[in-house]
């Protein structure tokens, strides 16, 4: 009798550990097949506006442009021009993304016409003192995440997923659309495991390139729970699937 | 103003009419300690401002950016000083080709205060040395652009003076310096820019998958290290006269610059040899031969940034050192940073007002002296920015005038800077 009880435990553990290993390569799957989902878009370039909300409501507003190039086999190489506040006006940023190391960065500086690297590793800082990090904004490929499928239903699965390497969170949990094939809403949880900031996106708009049809955000509203400051991130103009030259992403032509 | 400066602003506002445009008006106030001498000053206040402005096609860039300034009370500050206006045509997707022509300031410099390659463009020595300002090049250009690098060939075609300090500034000679002469041809002076030789420059450069490399020859004149001609007039009674003529003969660059980032570091250096043109030597009022010695300039640094994920904001630490690769003796009169070390902490508060908080410190590790910036800027909105802070030189009063960083003695100073952006 003592031998089938134990049976059955060991049974049952077994069971339910091989129900989380599961759970986790369903939460890497999914996260794959969003990234599949998104994928082809070759090039997009976008004006975008933040606005920036403090504590009181006081709003402050930022513009940039940014353009993207999709990478084959790699992450994405982008260039952001910042167009406001106006001593900063003229710089640019340019990223050439990598999945299994750190990006590479440079930084054009028009007041001395100097082109710098810079540490790319620098993700945890404020980007422009909003409530987006350089973290946040930066490539989200699965390969740098420990995922797990939290639930799923008609419309959305939620995913929790864990940075590989150091970050400014412990976790985050995103809620992604399947028809969007994005989040939707993101809570993101400090290292002390708390909720710390709510990213939720919104506007969805269709762009076609080729025979695909992808999904893209034009608003994204972080809030910080904690400071109760919010930013907002929106698209205007955007274009995707057009041709923009290489050669915008190339370290040489920021001088020019 | 010149006939040529006056061309160039009709020009810039040409590009204006159909561009984007641009600027920042910067009222300057600085008070000095006083050094008892009445003829320098110890209270400046001038405005500085910058035209900036761009065109571009599918294959045409045009660039302008003018920078003057006007001083309340030294008029040799007065400038006004086109950077970069030029116009630039490129072909190509993959591979681009382009060609410029019309001012340009070149930057190659991977460092943050020494700067070894940064010899093509003439400086504005009235201004600090961690943003010292730059008269634009007149150039002819070519190059190659592909993935993740270039080639560019050039030419200057028309040499631009350096602009020294007066008697009344702090960072001056007791003597207004005169306009300088170029070492034309072999005991052959001349002070115009126009018809002096032109000589061939190339840099190559490329990014590698983990550091970036450019290697770079350029013959130019050498503006950096002026010779200075001493004639002597022996009346058969009275005082001693002379007169000082800063000379300037040609010399070959040859160099490289290199980065590299690991993780939250970034390591980099470059370094040039100089060598004089053999063919271009003078003779002095003996008649005997006179030729400067060639020299080579190496600079290494470091810069480690640490985040601070609570506050959202960044400090950043930087060390870096020069030597000019020559006995002390001979290398103290041949730049103002021989043989220096700096460190520098930089605290950016990452804010919505781009708080930033500087420390810089110099020490000239052959003679002992040091020099010392604090430095704050803040935004107060969109087009309005702040910076104060204060300089300070300890340099020994034993030393000659132009040893290191002698000629910052005195210097001593706070600023206050508040810039208006459009």
């Amino acid at each position: 009798m003592l031998n089938k009880n134990y049976s059955f435990k060991m049974l049952f553990i077994l069971i339910a550990l091989s129900s989380l290993s599961f759970a986790d390569e369903k939460g890497m799957e999914v996260a794959k097949r969003m990234e599949k989902a998104n994928e082809g878009y070759q090039s997009e370039k976008a004006s975008i506006e933040m606005v920036l909300l403090d504590a009181h409501g006081t709003k402050t507003i930022r513009k940039m442009e940014r353009a993207l190039l999709e990478v084959q086999g790699d992450a994405d190489k982008s260039i952001m021009t910042f167009l406001t506040p106006n001593d900063i006006k003229g710089t640019k940023m340019l990223t050439h993304g990598h999945k299994d190391k750190n990006d590479e960065q440079w930084l054009y500086l028009p007041s001395t016409k100097k082109v710098k690297r810079i540490n790319g590793r620098g993700r945890q800082s404020s980007f422009m003192g909003s409530e987006f990090t350089f973290e946040d904004l930066g490539s989200q490929d699965p390969e740098k995440y420990d995922f797990k499928l939290l639930s799923e239903d008609k419309e959305q699965w939620v995913l929790e997923r864990r940075p590989k390497e150091e970050s400014g969170y412990s976790k985050q949990i995103a809620y992604n659309s399947k028809k969007y094939h994005s989040p939707i809403k993101v809570e993101y949880f400090d290292r002390q495991e708390k909720l710390l900031k709510v990213a939720t996106f919104s506007d969805f708009q269709s762009y076609q390139v080729g025979q695909k049809t992808l999904w893209r955000p034009n608003s994204v509203t972080m809030k910080n729970v904690q400071t109760r400051k919010e930013s907002v991130l929106k698209w205007e103009n955007r274009e995707v699937g057009v041709s923009i030259p290489t050669n915008l992403f190339n370290s040489n032509t920021l001088t020019r | 103003m010149s006939y040529f400066t006056f061309t160039l602003l009709i020009l810039s506002s040409l590009i204006n009419a159909y561009a984007e445009v641009g600027g920042e008006i910067h009222m300057e106030f600085k008070q000095f300690r006083d050094d008892n001498l009445p003829k320098t000053i110890d209270q400046s206040f001038s405005v500085l401002s910058k035209l900036r402005s761009s065109y571009e096609s599918d294959h045409f860039k045009l660039k302008a950016e003018i920078l003057s300034r006007v001083d309340k009370d030294d008029s040799q500050k007065d400038v006004i000083i086109p950077q970069d206006l030029n116009i630039t045509y490129q072909v190509g997707e993959e591979w681009i080709w382009h060609t410029t022509f019309g001012f340009k300031i070149y930057n190659w410099s991977v460092m943050e205060s020494f700067h070894p390659s940064d010899f093509i463009n003439s400086k504005n020595y009235q201004t600090t040395f961690d943003g010292i300002e730059k008269r634009g090049q007149l150039i002819a250009e070519m190059g190659l652009d592909w993935n993740g690098g270039g080639i560019n060939l050039f030419s200057i075609l028309r040499q631009e003076d350096p602009i020294y300090p007066s008697s009344q500034s702090r960072l001056g000679f007791e003597f207004d310096v005169p306009t300088p002469y170029y070492v034309k041809a072999p005991y052959t002076l001349s002070q115009d820019k126009w018809r002096l030789p032109i000589w061939p420059g190339i840099r190559i450069n490329h990014s590698f998958e983990n550091f970036d490399l450019a290697l770079f020859s350029v013959t130019t004149y050498d503006r950096e290290t002026p010779y200075v001609n001493f004639e002597y007039i022996l009346p058969p009674l009275g005082p001693v006269n002379f007169e000082i003529d800063p000379l300037y003969f040609p010399a070959t660059y040859h160099g490289f610059t290199f980065q590299r980032p690991f993780d939250n570091l970034i390591l980099k250096a470059e370094a040039v040899i100089k060598q004089y043109q053999e063919k271009f030597p003078l003779k002095n009022q003996y008649q005997q031969i006179f030729f400067p010695k060639d020299y080579n300039t190496i600079a290494v640094g470091a810069e480690y940034g640490i985040e601070h994920p609570d506050a959202g904001s960044q400090s950043l630490f930087l060390i870096e050192y020069q030597n000019i690769t020559e006995a002390k003796s001979i290398r103290s009169k041949m730049g103002a940073f021989q043989n220096d070390l700096m460190l520098a902490y930089r605290y950016s508060f990452n804010d919505t007002d781009g708080k930033e908080l500087t420390v810089i410190s110099i020490f000239d590790l052959d003679n002992n002296d040091i020099g010392a910036v604090l430095d704050y800027t803040q935004r107060y909105d969109s087009n309005w920015k702040i910076k104060t802070g204060l300089r300070y030189f300890e340099v020994k009063d034993t030393e000659a005038v132009i040893n290191g960083i002698s000629h910052l003695r005195g210097d001593h100073h706070f600023y206050l800077t508040l810039g208006r952006y459009f």
